[in-house]
C-alpha cells in the first residue's frame, strides 16, 4: 500500500446490464479492426494474419471477457477469410488448406481466451482480497498505520486519524517521529533498528502526541512488513489508546496512595489526641481495640480480650445498662452511636470516657458492624465541673447583690415599726414580750441577711473570745429543739480556748454547725461539742483552737457530702436555704482557718462530725479589711 | 397617746431624714423625734436639697440608692452647702462601699450605716455614743 487504505470510489450501479454487453463487445470488435488495420498499414505481417488476430482475441479476453473474445476469434475468422486469405475480398475458402489454418486459429484463440479469462479472474479476486484488508484495517478501532524503512508513514487508517487527529494527507510521508514526544526520538530509533533486524516489537506502553499537543497513553505494537524475497521493506504499527484506563490507574494509585497517608495522619493524631478506635464485627461478636484505646483503659498492650463482655467489664456498673441500651437503639434506629461513660481501670480508678460510633450495614440492611472511637475525657470532665462551680458561686454573687436592697429595704422598715410599737406605754406587758421576741428574731434575721447577701460587716474590731462560751450561747439559742427532740449534749472543753476573732461570724458559723446537727439527730440522739487548743494539722507551727460537733444522726452519703459546701445545695428543701454551710466554709476561710467533715451513713455507726481549726490570731487582722470591703 | 421618751437627752439636734421609701422615711423620723431628736422626712434628693437651702439641719441621714438623684450627688451638694454638716448615708447594698470609698478618696468622707440598722444603734450613732454602736 502506498496510499490510504481507504477503498477508491466505486462505478455508480445504475449502468445497464445491455450497455456494458455492447461496450464489452465493442470493444473486441474494436481490438480485432485494429488487427485488420495494422495488417492492411503493413503489408509484411500478412504473411502470419493470424498471430494479430489472436492478439486481438487475447486483448478482448483480458479487457472484455471470455465472451467477447470468442465474438473476436470468429469476426477474427470472417475477416481473414474475407481480407486476407486468397482468394481475397471473397468468403470462398481453400477447403482442405484454410480450413485447417482457420481451425487452428479457434483453437489457439479459444486457448488464449480461456487463459486471459483466468487471469482476469484471479486479478478480481486479489483486488477483492485487497479490498476487504482494507475494509478490515480501514474499520479496525485501533490505529493501524505503516512506515516503510526510513520510518515515512505510507498508511493511516481512520483509526489513526481519529487517535492523533491528523488526516492522511497531513502525515503521509512524513517521519513517524512527529507523533512521538520528543523525549521518546530514542525510542523511535530503536524500534526502526529492531525492525531491521526483522524482530517484532510488541507491547510497548508507551507515549505519543495528539495534534493538538495533548499526551496519549498507548499499547504499541511494530511488526516488520516483507517482500515476497523475506526481505524487510517497511512496517505496520498497532497502536491501542489506554490514556483513559491508565488515568484510571493512575487514580487508583493516587487513591491508595492518600489511603494510606491519610491511614498515617490517623493514627499519628489518634495517638497525639489520645484517641483510641474500636470496632464490633455484630456477626463474630469479636471486638477489636487500637493499641491507643487499651492505653486510655489501663491495659497492656495487647491484653485486651476482644469481646464484647470484655468491653463491658471496662465500663462502671452504674453506666452499663444505659450503655447498652445505647449501643442496642443506634443498632436499630438511628445508625449513630454517642455516649459518654464512666470507666474503670484494672487498677480500680474511674475516669470519664466518650465515645462515638456509626452502624455499617449489610447489603439486606442488617447492621453488620459498629466502628468508632473512643477517648478520655476525665480532664475535660473535672474542667466543665470547675466552671460549673465557678458559674455557680458568681450567679450566687449576682443574686445577692440583686435581692439585698429589695429584702434590707422592707427589713429596715419592719424593724423600725416593731421600735416604734414597743416603746408604746400602752402596750400590755404581754404584749410588750412578744414585741421584743419578734425584735430579737428580726435581728437574726437582719444580721443573716447582712451576711448572707454580701453586705455584712462587723462593724467591732475582732475581739478575743473563749470559744466555749459562744458554743454554749450557741446551746441556749437552741435550748428548745433541743429540748423538744430529747437530745442528749455532751461538751468535752479543754482549757476553755481563746482565740482573736469576729465574735459576731464564729457565733453563725457555730449556730449553723450546731443547727445542721440537731436537724440531723433522730429523737434520744447524741450531740457532742468538743474544743480544745490544737496545732494546725496542715501547718504545725501555727497555733490554735480545734472545735468538734459531732452529731450521731443518719449521716450524710458519699455523693452529698462532696456537695454540701456548695452555695444553695440542701438537703433540707422545706426549710433550708442551702446557704449554711457555704457561708460557714467563708467565714472559716475568712478566719484563716480550715474545717473537714467525716460522715459515715452504716448502720450502728453513723453520724458527721465537723471539725474547724481556727488560728488563735494570725491571719485575722490581715482579712479583716477584705470582710469590710465585702 | 403617750409615747415612751429616750431619757438621754438629744437637745434638739436637728436631723433631716431622705429615704425614697415613705415608710422608712417616716418611721425612722418618728423614732428620732420621740428620743428628742427634732427629725423631718422627705422623700427625694431633690425635696431633701430645697429644705437644705432654707435651713441648714446638724445631720444630713440620706438613703443611697434612690430615683433621679442618689443620695452620695445630693449629699456632696448638701456639704458644699452646709459644711458644718454632719452627712451620714445609709444603704442595703454592698456596692454601695464602694461609691463612698470613691467619695472618700475625692475629699467627702460620709459615714455609711448598713441597712436594716436597729433602731437603738441608729440612735446611738446620730448621739456619737460608741458604746452602742
Amino acid at each position: 500500500m502506498n496510499s490510504s487504505t481507504k477503498p477508491a470510489t466505486g462505478k455508480p450501479a445504475s449502468t445497464g446490464k445491455w450497455a456494458n454487453v455492447v461496450n464489452r463487445y465493442g470493444v473486441a470488435m474494436v481490438f480485432t479492426l485494429m488487427a485488420l488495420a495494422l495488417m492492411e498499414a503493413v503489408p509484411f505481417l500478412k504473411i502470419a494474419p493470424f498471430m494479430l488476430l489472436v492478439a486481438a482475441v487475447a486483448l478482448s479476453a483480458r479487457y472484455a471477457g471470455f465472451g467477447p473474445a470468442l465474438f473476436s476469434s470468429v469476426v477474427s475468422i470472417l475477416i481473414a477469410d474475407f481480407f486476407v486469405l486468397e482468394p481475397r475480398f471473397s468468403v470462398a475458402i481453400d477447403l482442405h488448406r484454410d480450413f485447417i489454418r482457420i481451425g487452428e486459429f479457434f483453437f489457439v484463440s479459444l486457448l488464449v481466451a480461456q487463459l486471459a479469462r483466468q487471469r482476469t479472474r484471479a486479478e478480481h479476486v486479489i483486488q477483492e482480497v485487497r479490498q476487504r484488508l482494507g475494509a478490515i484495517v480501514e474499520s479496525s478501532e485501533d490505529c493501524i498505520l505503516s512506515k516503510d524503512m526510513n520510518g515515512i508513514i505510507n498508511s493511516w487508517n481512520s483509526a489513526a486519524e481519529r487517535l492523533y487527529g491528523y488526516k492522511p494527507e497531513e502525515v503521509i510521508g512524513r517521519h513517524v517521529s512527529m507523533l512521538a514526544p520528543p523525549e521518546k526520538a530514542n525510542e523511535i530509533d530503536d524500534i526502526m533498528s529492531r525492525l531491521r533486524q526483522g524482530e517484532r516489537v510488541g507491547h510497548l506502553q508507551t507515549e505519543r502526541i495528539h495534534k493538538n499537543g495533548k499526551r496519549l497513553s498507548v499499547w504499541l505494537s511494530v511488526s516488520p512488513i516483507r517482500d515476497e524475497s523475506g526481505r524487510v521493506i517497511g512496517a505496520s504499527a498497532l497502536t491501542h489508546d489506554v490514556t483513559a484506563q491508565v488515568q484510571v490507574e493512575r487514580r487508583l494509585h493516587g487513591t491508595e496512595r492518600e489511603l494510606a497517608a491519610a491511614y498515617d495522619r490517623l493514627q499519628l493524631a489518634q495517638q497525639a489526641a489520645q484517641i483510641g478506635s474500636w470496632e464490633w464485627n455484630i456477626g463474630s461478636g469479636k471486638v477489636m481495640w487500637s493499641p491507643e484505646l487499651e492505653e486510655i483503659h489501663g491495659f497492656a498492650p495487647g491484653t485486651f480480650g476482644g469481646s464484647l463482655e470484655h468491653w463491658l467489664q471496662t465500663v462502671h456498673p452504674d453506666d452499663r445498662e444505659s450503655l447498652q441500651k445505647r449501643v442496642l437503639a443506634a443498632l436499630q434506629q438511628g445508625g449513630q452511636y454517642d455516649a459518654e461513660y464512666r470507666s474503670v481501670r484494672p487498677d480500680g480508678s474511674v475516669y470519664w470516657t466518650a465515645a462515638r460510633g456509626k452502624v455499617f450495614y449489610d447489603s439486606v440492611g442488617r447492621p453488620q458492624k459498629l466502628v468508632g472511637v473512643c477517648l478520655d475525657i476525665d480532664q475535660r470532665k473535672i474542667a466543665e465541673e470547675n466552671i460549673r462551680q465557678s458559674e455557680k458561686l458568681a450567679a450566687t454573687g449576682r443574686l445577692a447583690a440583686s435581692i439585698a436592697h429589695e429584702i434590707n429595704n422592707p427589713l429596715e422598715a419592719v424593724i423600725n415599726l416593731v421600735y416604734l410599737a414597743m416603746h408604746d406605754p400602752s402596750l400590755s406587758p404581754e404584749s410588750k414580750k412578744y414585741l421584743t421576741l419578734a425584735d430579737n428574731e428580726l435581728g437574726r434575721v437582719a444580721h443573716l441577711a447582712k451576711q448572707t447577701l454580701g453586705f455584712y460587716r462587723d462593724t467591732s474590731a475582732p475581739v478575743r473570745l473563749r470559744v466555749t462560751r459562744v458554743l454554749d450561747e450557741v446551746l441556749d439559742l437552741c435550748a428548745r429543739r433541743l429540748e423538744s427532740k430529747e437530745i442528749t449534749v455532751q461538751k468535752d472543753y479543754g482549757e476553755e480556748p481563746e482565740i482573736t476573732a469576729f465574735e459576731g461570724e464564729i457565733r453563725q458559723l457555730f449556730s449553723n454547725l450546731i443547727t445542721n446537727a440537731i436537724d440531723a439527730l433522730p429523737r434520744h440522739g447524741r450531740l457532742r461539742l468538743r474544743a480544745d487548743y490544737a496545732a494546725d494539722w496542715r501547718d504545725s507551727g501555727r497555733p490554735g483552737v480545734r472545735v468538734t460537733v459531732a452529731d450521731n444522726g443518719c449521716g450524710i452519703p458519699g455523693e452529698t457530702l462532696a456537695k454540701i459546701f456548695e452555695p444553695f445545695f440542701t438537703t433540707k428543701h422545706d426549710v433550708g436555704t442551702g446557704l449554711g454551710l457555704w457561708l460557714s466554709q467563708s467565714i472559716v476561710e475568712k478566719h484563716t482557718g480550715y474545717m473537714r467533715v467525716r460522715s459515715t451513713t452504716t448502720p450502728g455507726r453513723s453520724g458527721t462530725a465537723f471539725v474547724v481549726f481556727l488560728p488563735q490570731s494570725a491571719g485575722v487582722a490581715a482579712k479583716s479589711e477584705v470582710s469590710s470591703a465585702a | 397617746m403617750a409615747y415612751e421618751i429616750e431619757t438621754t437627752p438629744s437637745a434638739g439636734i436637728t436631723v433631716l431624714v431622705v429615704d425614697d421609701e415613705h415608710l422608712i422615711a417616716d418611721s425612722i423620723a418618728e423614732i428620732l423625734n420621740r428620743n428628742g431628736f427634732q427629725a423631718r422626712a422627705v422623700y427625694d434628693a431633690r425635696a431633701a436639697l430645697q429644705e437644705v437651702e432654707r435651713d441648714c439641719p446638724e445631720i444630713y441621714l440620706s438613703d443611697v440608692i434612690m430615683p433621679e438623684m442618689n443620695g452620695l450627688d445630693a449629699a456632696r451638694i448638701v456639704r458644699r452647702n452646709c459644711p458644718h454638716v454632719r452627712v451620714m448615708l445609709f444603704s442595703g447594698q454592698a456596692a454601695t462601699k464602694e461609691l463612698l470609698r470613691v467619695a472618700a478618696g475625692q475629699g467627702d468622707d460620709f459615714e455609711l450605716l448598713p441597712k436594716p440598722l436597729h433602731p437603738q444603734v441608729l440612735i446611738a450613732k446620730l448621739r456619737g455614743d460608741h458604746r452602742l454602736q
